[in-house]
């Protein structure tokens, strides 16, 4: 009998043996997945969300440079551009989606030219890229006025110039761009690539001659005040005071300019769904 | 017995081998474990700091690195810059603006300037080594390299003394070469010529010699920030004869408002001028075409009264005699028709090249009243949305481009006479003359480059004294310019490379 209790105690300490065994193993498996999901993967997605980031900024500058030249050939025909929206999420582990908005504005842009008696004003609609990013830092990138614009809250810089010359020191010609977007397809959010078709409507010019001042309405008054603030203007030997304000800025020129010509072009855009 | 030894014998085989495959499963896991550990925490991450992108680049030789997106980095990163054998080792803290350092972080948008100027050896190398490294967690932010292209801003100012001096007396230039920069400029050559009707006379320089026969003021001392060189020149004013051709074109606006008795002083005005060769050279170097405009809606809206012609004594006769038999035209002020015609006419002339010298002189006692599209006639039309005064300013732009107009030689000028309205006269200032900002005249700006100028005349019986006064002007000056030709460094603002005076010897 005694023998028998022996024998059995034998037999379950090798059990136990094993239990400890897996449970160690399953113990280290969770410490490894664990210091992955909390250390690694955030510095993963983070990664891949500013990569993302990147790749929208690129197809923003191939969408600036379509509407560049669309506006220089003046042709009616439609181009697309593509824009990828939100991140895919990491294999395996499942995580890591994201969602962003696409949107065509309606007149978030307005700009006004003074001389001493005289003053043109337009308003003008553009594209909105708002990123929803879960680990990287949220991002908007728009096309206004024909200006590529980076904005982090509360902050923007300019990424691309809108099309614009200086002769004879004094004589300004810039093109300004109104982006309209079709009713109902003005609008996306989610995740997946989206088709941006663009198509030329018309050019109209206006002259304003001696112009004093500039006063601009946008929510980007830093990167309009970059453009203002460029070599290109500087360097023509315009004096200027700039007044940056909250949505606003003002340009005051000492001297006034000769001739400010406005090429104003009016560019029809709508969204379609290209995949999921 | 024997079973039993057996029995204990085989259990305890078995928990050896239990045991030792544990021990080995262990083993193996801590191996595994132990890797991947090792792979994941030790091995290199590709960027373990804040995801930042920061580009850097060159502004008026200063350092500029600028946050262009991404988490913002403390300004406790460390930036090393190498170029030749310099290095340093800066804090982003002590080069950012006084809002930055508000939270202690370099932010989106937010710059760091490392004033490169101060060391002035830096022009010697071909470009700047920059690497920024973050201070917690510590890491690499940006490597690049930014190409060296020094900039510096010089400027010339010229005066002259006395401002209207006598032909044969002496007349001192003083041209002075600004360094508005931040780093020393050297090397510095500036041409200012005489004419050739002027005697040198003598010059003086703090540094530097001039040559009067090449006008080449050269061997200037290095110019610190902010600090000038000045050269004076000395010479004897005497007659000048032009060294280019001068097309003149004069617009009359001969329509229903203007008499008999103002044609008179018209003709008068014009033969006066034109036929004194003292004020009028007719040496070959001035063709002038002469166009009237004036008509009605749907008919003859400007004539040219006088082809181009260059005046000299063979053409002189010809040309008083035309402009004696002037006549005026019915109807509106078609102001854009004849801006049309007398561009045209002049384009076509043989001589006619942008290069030339471009002046023209509209006279008129109002504003237009009738228009014409650039549509190759030159008969009133409808406007299509456009108003005889907006037609007139398309017209005279059109001039400008075609006739290649510059604002060191060209202008447009006008003579406003009897204008009583305020509007008119301000159009005509602020709308048709050229260069812009137009002025009053007399007096006469003596500045380059030029400003279109409106010489108001109260009656047309006025408008002989000032026609000639115009024509003394605008024929008789002698513009002097001195202009920076070559420098150690690169000056991308030129427009205040070049200046000039106008001077009228009496």
């Amino acid at each position: 009998m005694k023998k028998d209790k022996k024998r059995k105690l034998m037999t379950n300490n090798s059990g136990v043996v094993g239990i400890v065994a897996t449970v160690l193993l399953i113990g280290l498996i969770i410490t490894f997945v664990g210091i992955v999901q909390t250390v690694h993967v955030p510095n993963w997605l983070k990664q891949k969300e500013a990569h993302h980031m990147n790749d929208v900024q690129t197809q923003f500058t191939q969408l600036k440079y379509t509407i560049d030249v669309l506006s220089l050939l003046e042709e009616h025909v439609s181009i697309a551009n593509y824009i990828t929206l939100g991140t895919e999420e990491l294999p395996v582990l499942n995580t890591g989606r994201t969602y962003d908005t696409l949107e065509i504005l309606s007149n978030n842009f307005q700009i006004t030219f003074s001389n001493a008696t005289d003053s043109f004003s337009l308003t003008t609609s553009g594209i909105l890229y708002s990123s929803k990013n879960s680990h990287f830092v949220d991002q908007i990138i728009c096309l206004e006025a024909g200006a590529l614009i980076l904005s982090q809250t509360p902050s923007s810089i300019l990424l691309g110039q809108p099309l614009f010359s200086i002769t004879n020191y004094t004589n300004v010609s810039l093109w300004l761009f109104d982006i309209a977007g079709l009713e109902g397809k003005s609008f996306v959010s989610g995740y997946g690539t989206y088709i941006l078709s663009n198509e030329f409507i018309s050019r109209t010019t206006h002259r304003i001659t001696d112009v004093t001042s500039i006063n601009i309405s946008t929510d980007y008054p830093e990167a309009w005040g970059d453009f203002f603030n460029s070599s290109a203007f500087v360097n023509s030997g315009l004096t200027y005071s700039m007044t940056l304000g909250n949505q606003t800025l003002h340009i005051e020129y000492s001297i006034s300019l000769g001739n400010f010509d406005i090429e104003v072009i009016d560019i029809h855009s709508q969204l379609a769904i290209w995949r999921y | 017995m024997k079973t039993k030894n057996a029995d204990h014998l085989r259990t305890q085989n078995h928990a050896l081998i239990e045991l030792s495959a544990t021990l080995l499963l262990l083993g193996l896991t801590v191996i595994v474990f132990v890797f991947i550990t090792y792979m994941l925490f030790s091995a290199p991450q590709a960027s373990p700091g804040p995801v930042t992108t920061i580009t850097g680049r060159l502004v008026d030789n200063n350092l500029v690195l600028e946050h262009m997106g991404g988490e913002p980095i403390s300004l406790n990163a460390t930036i090393g810059i190498l170029f030749g054998s310099i290095q340093l080792q800066i804090q982003a803290y002590d080069y950012v603006d006084s809002e930055t350092k508000k939270d202690g972080l370099w932010g989106f948008g937010e710059q760091v300037v490392y004033p490169m100027y101060t060391h002035p050896e830096y022009v010697e190398v071909s470009q700047i080594e920059v690497m920024i490294i973050n201070s917690e967690p510590e890491s690499a932010i940006m490597f690049c390299s930014v190409l060296i292209d020094p900039l510096s801003d010089l400027s010339v100012t010229v005066s002259v003394d006395p401002e209207s001096p006598q032909m044969g007396t002496p007349v001192i230039f003083t041209i002075t070469i600004h360094n508005n920069g931040n780093i020393n400029v050297s090397g510095i050559k500036l041409r200012f010529q005489l004419p050739s009707g002027f005697t040198f006379v003598e010059y003086s320089a703090e540094s530097g010699s001039y040559d009067n026969s090449t006008g080449i003021w050269q061997n200037i001392a290095m110019i610190q920030p902010g600090g000038s060189a000045v050269l004076t020149v000395t010479a004897i004013v005497g007659q000048v004869i032009p060294d280019e051709l001068t097309q003149l074109l004069i617009l009359l606006d001969g329509s229903g408002s203007i008499r008999k008795a103002d044609l008179d002083f018209i003709r008068n005005g014009f033969v006066t001028a034109i036929g004194n060769a003292s004020i009028f050279p007719r040496g070959g170097f001035i063709e002038v075409t002469v166009v009237v405009f004036g008509g009605n809606a749907g008919g003859i809206t400007c004539k040219v009264v006088l082809s181009p012609t260059v005046v000299t004594n063979e053409t002189i006769d010809f040309v008083l005699s035309t402009l004696n038999n002037i006549s005026t035209m019915p109807g509106f002020a078609a102001t854009s028709c004849g801006l049309l015609l007398g561009c045209d006419t002049v384009t076509a002339s043989s001589i006619f090249a942008p290069e030339n010298r471009h002046v023209v002189m509209l006279i008129s006692d109002g504003k237009a009243s009738l228009l014409c599209n650039i549509d190759g006639d030159y008969y009133a039309d409808t406007g299509g949305g456009m108003d005889p005064v907006t037609a007139a300013v398309v017209a005279r732009d059109y001039l400008i481009d075609e006739f290649g107009m510059n604002p060191m030689d060209d202008e447009i000028d006008a003579v406003a006479v009897h204008v009583t309205d305020f509007s008119t006269y301000t159009w005509f200032r602020d709308e048709i003359v050229w260069p812009q900002p137009g002025y009053t005249a007399p007096p006469f700006r003596i500045d380059l480059p030029l400003h279109g100028f409106v010489c108001n005349a109260t009656e047309w019986s006025d408008f002989p004294f000032i026609f000639k006064s115009i024509i003394t002007n605008v024929l008789n000056r002698i513009t002097l310019t001195a202009d920076i030709v070559q420098a150690s460094v690169t000056d991308p603002k030129v427009v205040n490379n070049i200046d000039g005076v106008l001077i009228i010897p009496q």
